[in-house]
């Protein structure tokens, strides 16, 4: 009895193995974990970024009783981007911009273009998107956030053909949607109602499935019958890869599952890739008359 | 008592273990199942050399989902099934072909149009989802004209 109560007991090899292993699951477990913390954080930030630019918006339709056209009218002019600046409290920013209808509104004047090399704007910019400049020019910084022209192809509701002006070989011009080329809409176009309408659509996904992305600088406007940089058509789906068409370039991110967009209401809503196709389209139109609710599907 | 203990360990283990495994489970996506399609596509009998087809499911005719893409690479075209298949049923397939002449200046990276964009109506068959399905498709020569996104049923060309 005595000697086996006074003698010290110690862990056998077994045991700490056994309390190594133990440790080794929990910190397996707990790293994914952390990453997708991190992920949710970004997801976050980014969604917080899309309800500033509908604050923006909305805060510009107060001012000037218009929403933003998509791009001024010049041969790329200026996107919708740098007319909502100093609602971002970017007035800096904004007031070193040259606007007119001449060469000199141009984004590519001696005057704008230095703008868009200088710093990247976090405004506009999703922090889990990795790409951060355009593909054409790669000294200038691009945006993950663009306007929606609208729909193409058919209304399921009512089986018209959605009206587009195909001229072009970029995919065309969508009339359907709320961000027009040289043309502003006003919030009672939107018809649809302001909580079933995509205004504004995140494009932050990386290169993947072979589809290099295609950004553009973040002030480039667009060219009438021609190609259109800071709006989009709803073309494809959510998280497609798509970028052959310039115009018809799919919607997606690099979060999991789908795409951020921002309502005509203000509110952001994230929409699963594989949503409905059909109400994808009808969501994205102001005037279409369509059955159904993006944000209750 | 201790013969005990030591054997409660590999028990604390596998418990552990078929917890954390079992916690990775359920979810899962609903939805119409996505099935992988391929084939041949022509442009009047002249295989389309670049270019794009898109899968979208013809409301018209009551079919629900997503919508999918695939690149055209000499002629042929693959969707692969999983999270990116084609809804099976009556679906509208629109293409857009191009002649393959990259002209990265005039931002064309698969060169000119050949057409402008055709819609045709094809009807993917259901059964024998597991097996890649095959939809050869033409386009008829007078997708040429000005006519826009004119549609045609498959039966009418193929």
């Amino acid at each position: 009895m005595k000697p086996c109560v006074s003698r010290k007991r110690g862990f056998t090899l077994i045991e700490l193995l056994v309390v190594i292993a133990i440790i080794a699951i929990l910190v397996a477990l707990l790293l994914p974990a952390v990453q997708s913390a991190r992920e949710a954080a970004r997801r976050t930030e980014c969604k917080n970024k899309l309800k500033q630019i509908g604050l923006a918006l909305h805060n510009y339709h107060d001012t000037h009783s218009v929403y933003p056209p998509a791009a001024l009218p010049s041969s790329d002019g200026l996107s919708w981007h740098v007319m909502i600046l100093p609602q971002l409290d970017l007035e800096g920013l904004y007031t070193q911009f040259e606007f007119g209808a001449q060469a000199g509104g141009r984004y590519s004047s001696a005057v704008n273009l230095p703008l868009v090399q200088k710093d990247p704007v976090r405004a506009f910019l999703c922090p889990s998107g990795t790409k951060e400049t355009a593909d054409d020019v790669a000294a200038n910084y691009t945006t993950h956030y663009y306007g929606i022209m609208g729909p193409t192809g058919t209304n399921a509701t009512t089986g018209v053909a959605y009206s587009e002006n195909t001229a072009g070989s970029h995919g065309g011009f969508s009339r359907e949607g709320l961000f027009q080329i040289y043309l502003s809409k006003k919030e009672r176009d939107i018809l649809d109602g302001t909580s079933n309408t995509l205004v504004v659509g995140e494009d932050s996904w990386t290169a993947r499935n072979g589809n290099p992305t295609r950004y553009r600088a973040w002030t480039r406007g667009g060219n009438v019958n021609d190609f259109m940089a800071p709006a989009k058509n709803l073309a494809q789906q959510i998280n497609a890869d798509y970028t052959t068409l310039f115009n018809d370039m799919s919607f997606g991110s690099n979060h999991p599952g789908g795409a951020h967009f921002l309502l005509g209401d203000g509110t952001v809503h994230f929409i699963s890739e594989n949503i409905d196709y059909n109400l994808y389209l009808g969501a994205g139109s102001i005037a279409g008359t369509e059955n159904g609710s993006i944000t209750s599907p | 008592m201790r013969a005990a203990a030591y054997s409660s360990i590999p028990f604390v283990l596998f418990t552990t273990l078929l917890t954390v495994s079992l916690a990775g489970c359920g979810g899962g996506d609903s939805g119409p199942p996505r099935l992988q399609i391929k084939g041949a596509i022509t442009f009047d009998g002249q295989p389309i050399p670049a270019g794009t087809i898109t899968f979208v499911p013809d409301a018209s005719q009551g079919n629900q989902g997503p919508a999918s893409n695939a690149t055209i690479v000499n002629g042929a075209y693959t969707i692969t099934a999983g999270s990116k298949g084609v809804v099976g049923g009556p679906n509208i397939a629109r293409i857009a072909a191009f002649d393959g002449n990259a002209r990265p200046e005039a931002e064309l990276p698969l060169g000119e149009l050949l057409f402008p964009e055709y819609e045709m109506e094809i009807n993917v068959p259901t059964a024998g989802s597991s097996d890649p399905q095959t939809v050869d498709l033409n386009v008829p020569k007078d997708a040429a004209r000005p006519q826009q996104k004119a549609r045609r049923s498959a039966s009418d060309d193929v």
